[in-house]
């Protein structure tokens, strides 16, 4: 209940961005996917049609 | 959600159950098939990816995962092709194993980078078996450079008579965490003891030192080796005491953050936060504490294709994008 509670908010405000002072100045965060179980890594595809 | 990716270009995200997730440009979630099986236990699991260079062309990526074998487990590395519409992994092909095998979840490593002459980099833990990051007979504790296909390229260092296949350097404890700087050269984060976490950047042939030497102490508070400074060892570029449990590296290319360019980004998983390592050369010179206690435990961190810097949080279970505020 709560996770699909915490879903819909997620669907409701997708780009809910979080802003941070650093040294490069003011930064935002933006989470953009959720619902992910024990993520371990990240790789962006290149070029390419997908 | 939509933003952040270039459009037609999508994502990747291992889970560590075993599970590859693709998102497309767009955002749509789809399970890709065809992932090997994974030793899911402990630290094991679906590890490290990254996309080819030529992925464009060839649609192959690298991924690393801890592999179920007689006596145990091992940390694996495949090459495979990414189906065109994304849906399954084709032609896999395990290129490296990790030997010998031994029982139990820890310290698998691992990331893997590819080097602009298609060699590749793999870090690797030491198994929980300490005494073997020593061992050059073994592949614990090791960073290994592979050509794509598996075998051994030239330019590799000399180990003796009986050492392992591909060895790079030795020494390590258990890197979780590699990344190369805009000239090319390999840099590493691995998790110490209780204390000395350790920021390397390996050369060819050399040994960072575990378990001989160390800046951490056991977890029984006892101390490890012979202290934190041996001849013939290399000392870190940094370390951290206590402990930041650190996860991913990226090493920005300054495209979105001018001020960061070079600069080494760490994530940590215990901390909770992303440590920006200043870096000046082969130094570094400070650091700094990002978003501290706001994300859980910090696993990978990434440049995006447009110079953001990007990270998973474990216990969010989120991809995390940042840029300048408008």
């Amino acid at each position: 209940m709560i996770r699909a509670l915490a879903l819909l908010l997620l669907m409701a405000f997708p780009a809910a961005a979080q802003t941070f002072d650093t040294s490069a100045g003011r930064v935002e965060v933006t989470r953009m996917a959720g619902g992910l179980d024990t993520p371990w890594a990240v790789a962006f595809l290149p070029g390419g049609a997908s | 959600m939509g933003g952040g990716l270039p459009a037609g270009r999508g994502l990747l995200i291992t889970e560590r159950d075993g599970k590859l997730l693709h998102f497309d440009g767009e955002w749509q979630r789809r399970d890709v098939a065809g992932v090997p099986q994974v030793y899911a236990s402990g630290q094991g699991g679906l590890l490290d990816l990254v996309a080819a260079r030529d992925f464009a062309a060839t649609r192959e990526i690298f991924l690393t995962y801890a592999e179920p074998a007689d006596g145990g487990a091992r940390t694996a590395v495949a090459v495979a092709r990414l189906s065109e519409d994304a849906r399954t992994l084709d032609d896999l092909r395990v290129i490296f194993r990790m030997s010998p095998t031994v029982p139990g979840g820890r310290h698998f490593g691992s990331r893997v980078v590819e080097n602009a002459d298609g060699t590749i980099f793999v870090t690797l833990g030491e198994r929980g078996q300490a005494d073997l990051a020593q061992d050059v007979s073994t592949h614990m504790g090791k960073v290994v450079r592979l050509n794509r296909d598996g075998s051994l390229p030239d330019g590799n260092p000399d180990f003796g008579v009986g050492a392992a296949p591909g060895l790079w350097s030795i020494g390590h404890r258990n890197p979780q965490g590699a990344a190369l700087d805009a000239d090319g050269r390999l840099w590493t984060v691995a998790h110490g003891a209780r204390g000395g976490d350790e920021i390397n950047r390996p050369e060819a042939g050399k040994n960072y030192g575990w378990p001989v030497i160390s800046y951490g102490r056991a977890y029984s508070g006892l101390t490890i080796g012979e202290g934190t400074h041996k001849q013939g060892m290399e000392q870190p570029v940094t370390y951290w005491d206590p402990s930041i449990a650190p996860s991913g590296m990226a090493i920005l290319s300054g495209r979105m953050f001018p001020e960061w360019e070079g600069d080494i980004f760490v994530g940590s998983l215990k901390d909770d936060y992303v440590s920006r390592l200043d870096r000046e050369s082969d130094r570094i010179v400070a650091e700094e504490g990002l978003f501290r206690g706001t994300f859980a435990r910090i696993r990978d961190v990434r440049e995006g294709p447009d110079g953001a810097l990007w990270f998973l949080s474990e216990g969010d279970g989120a991809l995390y994008r940042v840029t300048p505020a408008e």
